[in-house]
């Protein structure tokens, strides 16, 4: 039986009196997910870059242990298997230049992501100019090779920013804030561009 | 995509809705295509990443040994590097602007005051240089004398002989050497070509108005009754026609001090070096003329940039 216009519009009303219901209970949840923004956890990358601009070895070890893994996959997800140097190749640069970091409130590994971005840059020119195509990148269990490199390549298509929020969402782990924070826009600007950017990528794929 | 799309689907995000409440709200939209590729990255946070311990004992190794900042700074080399650096740069730049204006100075090519201010010095501590030239003054004396021709209401070997004073007190100022300065009107009687003399060094020579009179009393055939020249027209030689001084004539009249210059050059070429008389102070001659200058003239005569022998008439 056919729902009359009222009924359908009755039905939207209560759909979204639902959602909105819901906002408050789920933000606890979202928070608590949070693991960089945390005080103490933020509160102890920055002893610990205080320490490491000192010239504290272990310190720095311990900043390498905690930010090892998202960097390896933002390595793994543009270059495959040489994410490995390209994790080493971005914390020995983030050594020579820790002492020019600023805490401006963003999270400190959205500082690494930026110079992991520039090794992948520079080793994805490198390839170009070696090798006659990218080399698919290996070893993702979730993904399949074609899949991984479809989508870093589709990715790398995206504008600059809608690229970054993606990275750093779905490759470096950042919530919808941090990455907010990271990239000095609002929480709401940001999650525009997530959704835009995965609008784009869906056409992009779409369209293969 | 639909704005209202984009915070539906994040309310979905936030397990706030689910996506058969978007699809509803949303119809004809590719909102489980949207879903399904961020379920997909999400996948990539969830992979599995090796374990960091080794990576860090192989980067450990390959760390260079670091020295703060505020440590490097005390380095000694590091610190007077620059330093030096910056004095050695500082001292060449100085060197080679002395020896630029030096040089400079010695081929007297600096401009006017500051070629005379290291004139000054230089002859202080016993060298000598240059000092400027100042070819803009000597136009404007020619300037001054042509005024003060085309002003005055003197006329024939009055006016000739006032201009001819200035020119001579202003080539005086110029030289600072009170040569004689015969008196054009003056009758010398010798019967040689006085008249032409000129006086050395001065602008206007006095025996150029003379000329030009004389060949003003020529064309007209009356030279014995030329009023106050006689002894100069007997004893000035005869321009001959076509010369600058016989077409300068009819324009000046009375005698032009203006022309005076080329014909007083034309006449110490002709004339044979004549024993130089002694004249009258050639500024008292000036000054019994200075009530025949126009008002308006002598306004613009007498302005503050006017030379010495101009001002000293300004005053009388």
């Amino acid at each position: 039986m056919p729902m009359s216009r009222a009924q359908t519009e009755s039905g939207l009303i209560a759909v979204r009196s639902r959602i909105a219901a819901n906002i408050s209970v789920r933000n606890a949840d979202v928070q608590a997910r949070s693991y960089v923004v945390d005080p103490s956890t933020s509160d102890r990358v920055a002893l610990l870059v205080e320490r490491a601009k000192r010239g504290d070895r272990d310190a720095f070890g311990e900043l390498y242990r905690a930010c090892y893994a998202p960097l390896f996959r933002v390595a793994r997800f543009h270059l495959g298997a040489a994410a490995e140097d390209v994790v080493a190749e971005t914390f020995l640069r983030a050594w020579a230049g820790i002492e020019r970091y600023r805490d401006t409130g963003a999270p400190f590994i959205a500082w690494l992501h930026g110079i992991a971005r520039h090794v992948v840059a520079d080793e994805l020119a490198r390839r170009r100019r070696v090798e006659p195509r990218a080399e698919p990148p290996e070893h993702s269990r979730e993904l399949s090779v074609d899949e991984q490199l479809t989508l870093a390549q589709a990715m790398d298509r995206l504008p600059e920013e809608q690229r970054q929020v993606l990275e750093l969402k779905f490759l470096v782990g950042l919530t919808n804030s941090e990455v907010a924070a990271a990239l000095g826009k609002t929480t709401g600007a940001v999650n525009t561009k997530q959704w835009r950017a995965l609008g784009a990528l869906r056409q992009m794929l779409g369209e293969r | 995509m639909n704005p209202n799309l984009e915070e539906d689907l994040q309310h979905w995000e936030a397990r706030t809705a689910s996506l058969d409440e978007i699809e509803a709200l949303h119809p004809g939209q590719d909102v489980r295509g949207l879903a399904e590729l961020h379920a997909r990255l999400g996948l990539l946070t969830q992979e599995a990443t090796p374990d960091p311990k080794a990576g860090w004992e192989l980067l450990q190794n390959r760390l260079s040994e670091k020295v703060p900042s505020y440590v490097r700074i005390d380095q000694p080399g590091r610190r007077r590097r620059y330093p030096r650096t910056r004095r050695r740069v500082a001292i060449l730049a100085l060197a080679a602007a002395l020896v630029l204006t030096s040089g400079l100075a010695v081929a007297g090519a600096l401009p006017a005051p500051a070629q005379n201010a290291i004139a000054n010095v230089a002859g202080r501590l016993g060298f000598d240089l240059p000092h400027a030239s100042e070819p803009s003054d000597v136009t404007s004396r020619g300037e001054e004398v042509s005024n003060f021709a085309h002003s005055t209401d003197a006329e024939g070997c009055e006016k000739g002989k006032a201009v001819s004073a200035l020119a001579s007190a202003l080539a005086e100022d110029h030289r600072r050497n009170p040569a004689d300065t015969p008196d054009p009107c003056q009758k010398t009687g010798t019967g040689d070509p006085s008249g032409a003399r000129v006086a050395p060094g001065s602008i206007a020579p006095a025996g150029s108005n003379v000329g030009s009179d004389a060949a003003s009393a020529h064309r007209q055939g009356d030279r014995p009754q030329l009023a106050g020249a006689e002894g100069s027209v007997s004893n000035s030689y005869d321009a001959p026609k076509g010369t600058p001084t016989q077409r300068a004539a009819p324009r000046v009249q009375g005698g032009g001090g203006q022309r005076s210059g080329s014909n007083g050059t034309r006449a110490r070429e002709s004339a044979e070096p004549p024993p130089i008389k002694q004249a009258a102070r050639p500024i008292a001659a000036v000054v019994t003329h200075v009530g025949s200058v126009r008002p308006t003239d002598r306004s613009r005569g007498c302005s503050p940039g006017a030379t010495l022998a101009i001002r000293r008439l300004c005053s009388t």
